[in-house]
């Protein structure tokens, strides 16, 4: 158990700077997720936690000693891989054994540890078998047991679920979860996939070419997210933005356009409305649109709609029942309280 | 009617008529020439039985020949794997320089062997050679050392310099081997294990002892029929102190004319090669070639 400190850490590989400045506390027992799009720098900030990459500049501490120039094994951390990284050549039972034979631990100890952890983990029926005889999910649950065994103050997960198809995904999202729950350790857990993101975190830390975009609870960064990015990447179907010029007063479409939502802002300069597909709603009075395509999710229905003057099509999120055809005109109506406005630096106004 | 099922011979021919024709004619004539005497010097070819065998293993030079070859293999062979996986370990690391130093590790390897001979004859030449100069500078000796020319220095001068040429090969093949490791599961390994060395031993040896078993038997092979580098260097001499089993194949054959006794030769040295691989594969535990 131990809470993390980053001070201005950086990492430059050659001239190239991948992680800027950055400064963050992970607290105790808590599971944070690094979020953010393919290179943003997630994975090299955890390896940089985990002592597998080298720290350019500043300070990491875990448990609140100074950790910069402890080896890997001896910094109380426990890794689970993408790619499982199973000892190929070892069963389930001595994968899950490596880390405590090799401090010495002794044998009945080390048994009753893996033992402890495959009863966790449901794999008590698989501890004679070897890697490849598992099948991908299961390979993942021997790699998270490995990490168990060693009581590690500290576990980390680079993009675990990855290699596994939907299903299973989805299933071992709920394992770790519940996992976290009854281990009380703090974890990190780097992801690109929001919705990992969104279901497993207790905080989110998006990351964007190496800088903390935001941080928070998931739903404060879904209902209040603080730049144009974090609206954008949280939310699934994805929020609609929409070019936009204040009056002074309303917010319209084009200088002599339809008023979108009344809001009071400096007139003149180029903004963007965000919002998201849910928060939009069929009306009696409203915006005139007509229907481009709709998809159909089952639960619900995904409509494009296109309002007159509009270059982007704006997509509603509506129930699964609605039924209308392509080319039908409706009226659109937001709900002004969910509407974000961004400045044209993508900065929340 | 040319159907394959028809005349299923024919159609192996192509690929059989090579192998007839370039190993089993020749292996076969080699067994013929080591039962019949076969001298240059005497007409007829009698068939002897295994006189040639008896000729060749009570004589003068086969005792020393074999302990020559024996101890040349069994050094050469085991160097050239640990010395070549332990520079396969050190270029799997990246560091400045180290695409550059991969091209040179191999330059051995396409050196000719008399050329290897020439060059290490230098190293060790007592009047103007590397090692003597080096040594005499650092002062460990005082008078040049005739590496070559001193019976007890000569088979190691030579199985040094075999070893330098076979290195090349099994760092090639050791990194290829090394490569097929995860490279997550060496940082698992990393966060799981503070020592390097406990690493090598159980998380990357069981990854790489299949290939350990192909290169040990393949050098052991090569060594024990080695001939180029060590005829180059010292002749066989000083003496015998150089004198291998191989060296003693040409020595019947084209020295003494007694083709004969060279096939005999020859033969004893096929049989021992195939009891060093059965002796090889036997030592190591059965279930190293088992699955994926």
């Amino acid at each position: 158990m131990a809470s993390i400190d980053l001070q201005n850490i950086r990492k430059t590989f050659g001239k190239v700077e991948v992680v800027h400045d950055l400064s963050l506390a992970v607290r105790d027992r808590e599971l944070l997720v690094f979020v953010g799009p393919s290179g943003c720098g997630k994975s090299t900030l955890l390896r940089m936690i985990a002592g597998l990459e080298e720290i350019s500049s500043g300070e990491l501490r875990i448990g609140g000693k100074a950790m910069n120039r402890v080896p890997a094994a001896d910094r109380g951390i426990a890794m689970v891989f993408q790619s499982y990284a199973l000892y190929p050549h070892m069963t389930v039972a001595e994968n899950m054994g490596f880390a405590l034979k090799m401090m010495g631990v002794g044998k009945a100890e080390m048994e009753d540890k893996v033992r402890a952890a495959a009863r966790i983990l449901q794999l008590e029926a698989l501890l004679d078998r070897k890697p490849r005889q598992l099948s991908g999910g299961q390979r993942q649950r021997v790699a998270i047991g490995r990490a168990i065994t060693r009581s590690p103050d500290v576990f980390l997960f680079d993009e675990p679920l990855s290699n596994l198809d939907a299903d299973l995904r989805a299933q071992m999202r709920v394992e770790i979860a519940r996992l976290h729950d009854e281990l009380k350790t703090t974890m990190i857990y780097v992801t690109h996939d929001q919705i990992e993101a969104m279901t497993l975190a207790d905080r989110i830390v998006i990351l964007n070419n190496g800088r903390i975009e935001q941080e928070g609870a998931p739903l404060d960064l879904y209902q209040q997210p603080a730049s144009r990015f974090v609206a954008g990447f949280l939310g699934q179907p994805r929020m609609n933005f929409v070019p936009v010029v204040s009056d002074g007063a309303d917010l319209r479409l084009g200088a002599g356009g339809p008023v979108l939502v009344s809001r009071p802002l400096a007139a003149g300069k180029p903004l963007e409305l965000g919002i998201r597909p849910d928060a939009i709603a069929i009306a009696e009075t409203g915006i005139p649109a007509h229907i481009v395509l709709v998809e159909r999710l089952g639960g619900s229905s995904l409509v494009h709609t296109r309002v007159e003057g509009l270059e982007p099509l704006l997509t509603i999120e509506l129930p699964g029942t609605f039924e209308a055809a392509t080319g039908t005109a409706l009226k659109l109506a937001f709900d002004p309280s969910r509407a974000h406005v961004f400045d044209s630096a993508g900065h929340a106004v | 009617m040319w159907t394959i099922n028809r005349y299923p011979g024919a159609w192996l021919l192509p690929a059989l008529l090579p192998v007839i024709l370039l190993t089993v004619y020749p292996i076969g004539h080699a067994l013929w020439t080591s039962l019949h005497e076969v001298m240059i010097l005497f007409p007829g070819e009698p068939f002897v039985g295994l006189k040639n065998y008896q000729r060749v293993i009570v004589g003068d030079y086969f005792g020393v020949a074999l302990r020559n070859s024996l101890v040349f293999t069994l050094i050469a062979a085991p160097s050239v794997v640990v010395f070549g996986t332990l520079i396969a370990l050190f270029l799997q690391k990246r560091f400045f320089g180290s695409q550059v130093l991969r091209s040179v590790v191999l330059l051995p390897w396409v050196l000719p062997g008399a050329i290897s001979a020439v060059l290490w004859v230098w190293v060790f030449h007592p009047s103007f050679g590397f090692l003597n100069g080096l040594m005499i500078d650092l002062g460990v000796i005082d008078t040049p050392i005739g590496w070559l020319t001193n019976p007890r220095t000569a088979l190691g001068a030579v199985i040094v310099a075999h070893v330098w040429t076979q290195i090349p090969f099994a760092v090639v093949l050791m990194m290829a081997a090394l490569s097929t490791i995860n490279g997550e599961t060496l940082e698992a390994a990393a966060i799981d294990c503070r020592s390097a060395w406990k690493r090598f031993r159980y998380v990357i040896l069981p990854e790489i002892k299949s290939m350990i078993v192909v290169l040990l038997v393949y050098n052991a092979l090569t060594a024990f029929t080695s001939y180029d580098i060590v005829y180059a260097m010292t002749g066989g001499g000083p003496g015998t102190a150089t004198t291998l089993l191989s060296f003693q194949i040409w020595r019947e054959s084209f020295s003494m004319y007694d083709f004969g006794a060279g096939s005999a030769v020859a033969f004893i040295v096929v049989l021992i090669s195939a009891m060093l691989i059965v002796a090889i594969t036997r030592a190591l535990p059965s279930d190293l070639f088992a699955g994926e």
